[in-house]
C-alpha cells in the first residue's frame, strides 16, 4: 500500500489529525474498535486499519478516552471506547483549532492576491 | 472446523505473531488491549464473510496493515536491523561449549547485548544447559557410567532381595537402559529445542 511509506505532507496531517477525529466520532457515542477502524479508514483518515488500536491505546493511557464492556448479539463481549470528560475538552480544543487552521489555509488558498498581513 | 478454516486461522495467527513482536517493547498492559483489540477486529470481520475463502483473509489482514505501522502509530521507533551477531548467538551458545568454555561464553554474552529476544528466552538459553551441546553430552556420559556401575551393588544389596535379582536380570536392566536412554534424549533434545527458538524468534525478527 502505497500510503503506508507515505512521507508526504499528506501522511503526516493525516497522524496530525487522526486522534481529533477518533475523539469526534466518540463525541455522541460510544463505539468498538472495529466500526472506528472502518470509518476512519475510509475516510482516509488512517492508512492500514490496524494502527487505530495503538492510537486508542495512547488516548486511554492520556486519559482522552475510557473502555467500557458490553455485550454482543455475536460472539463475547466487546470492548468499547466512550470519551472521558478531559476527552471532551480536548476535542473542543481541537474543533476550535482545526476550523481556525483550515479558514486561514483555505483563504490563502482561495484568494492569494487580497491577503494582508493586516 | 473445515481445513481451509484451520489454514486461515494459521494465517491469522502468523499476522498476530507478527503484530506481538513488532510490539514486543511495550509493556504488557498496553499490548495485550491492543492484541485483543485486533483479535476482536478480526473475528468481527470474519463473521461478516460467509463462507470465507483465503483471498478475504488476506485481504482483512492487508487491511489491518504492515506490522512496522502499527509498531509506529504506537510510538516505539522502527525496529533495528539485526547484525550477524544475532544469528551467530544460538549456535554458539549450542556447540561453543566444546571450544573449552570460551565458545559459550562469547554465545551468551551476544545473547544477553541483543534486542532480538526477551529476557524470558534470554534466561531459558542460558540456563539449558551451561556449556550447551558440551555439558549435555559430559553429562549424559556420566550418567551412564554411574548407571552402569550402580546396577550391581543393587543387586547385591540386602540378602532379601537377592532372589528377585537372580529371578529376574533383564527387565530391570532393560528398564534402566530405557530410563538412561530416556534421560539422555531429553539432557540433549532441550538445549536444541531452546535454541531453534531463538533462531526461529531471529528469523521472524528478520522477516
Amino acid at each position: 500500500m502505497l500510503d503506508n511509506n507515505e512521507a508526504s505532507w499528506l501522511g503526516q496531517l493525516r497522524r496530525g489529525v487522526a486522534d481529533g477525529c477518533v475523539l469526534a466520532l466518540l463525541e455522541h457515542q460510544e463505539r468498538y474498535g472495529f466500526d472506528l477502524a472502518k470509518t476512519l479508514s475510509h475516510a482516509q483518515v488512517i492508512a492500514g486499519e490496524g494502527t487505530i488500536y495503538p492510537l486508542l491505546s495512547r488516548l486511554r493511557r492520556d486519559g482522552l478516552v475510557d473502555t467500557v464492556w458490553r455485550e454482543s448479539t455475536e460472539g463475547p463481549p466487546r470492548r468499547y471506547y466512550a470519551l472521558t470528560s478531559a476527552g471532551t475538552d480536548a476535542l473542543a480544543q481541537f474543533r476550535a483549532q482545526w476550523t481556525q487552521f483550515t479558514r486561514a489555509v483555505n483563504e490563502l488558498m482561495d484568494n492569494a492576491k487580497e491577503v494582508s498581513s493586516e | 472446523m473445515s481445513s481451509s478454516e484451520n489454514h486461515h486461522d494459521q494465517l491469522v495467527e502468523d499476522y498476530i505473531a507478527r503484530i506481538h513482536q513488532a510490539l514486543r517493547d511495550l509493556p504488557p498492559a498496553r499490548l495485550d488491549p491492543i492484541i485483543e483489540d485486533i483479535r476482536e477486529h478480526i473475528r468481527t470481520a470474519r463473521a461478516a464473510m460467509a463462507p470465507e475463502n483465503e483471498a478475504q483473509i488476506r485481504q482483512l489482514l492487508d487491511d489491518l496493515g504492515d506490522p512496522d505501522a502499527i509498531r509506529a502509530e504506537a510510538g516505539l521507533p522502527p525496529t533495528p536491523q539485526h547484525g550477524w551477531t544475532d544469528r551467530l548467538a544460538p549456535w554458539l551458545i549450542l556447540f561453543g561449549g566444546f571450544v573449552l568454555i570460551v565458545g559459550w561464553l562469547a554465545g551468551i554474552a551476544l545473547l544477553w547485548n541483543s534486542s532480538v529476544w526477551k529476557t524470558r528466552d534470554k534466561v531459558l538459553a542460558t540456563l539449558i544447559w551451561p556449556g550447551g551441546l558440551a555439558a549435555a553430552l559430559y553429562a549424559a556420559g556420566l550418567g551412564m557410567t554411574l548407571s552402569v556401575s550402580v546396577q550391581p551393588s543393587a543387586c547385591s544389596g540386602g540378602p532379601g532381595i537377592a532372589t528377585h535379582c537372580t529371578s529376574q536380570p533383564g527387565p530391570p536392566g532393560a528398564f534402566h537402559v530405557i530410563a538412561a536412554i530416556l534421560l539422555v534424549v531429553i539432557l540433549i533434545a532441550a538445549p536444541i529445542v531452546v535454541n531453534v527458538r531463538l533462531i526461529r524468534i531471529y528469523h521472524r525478527s528478520v522477516a
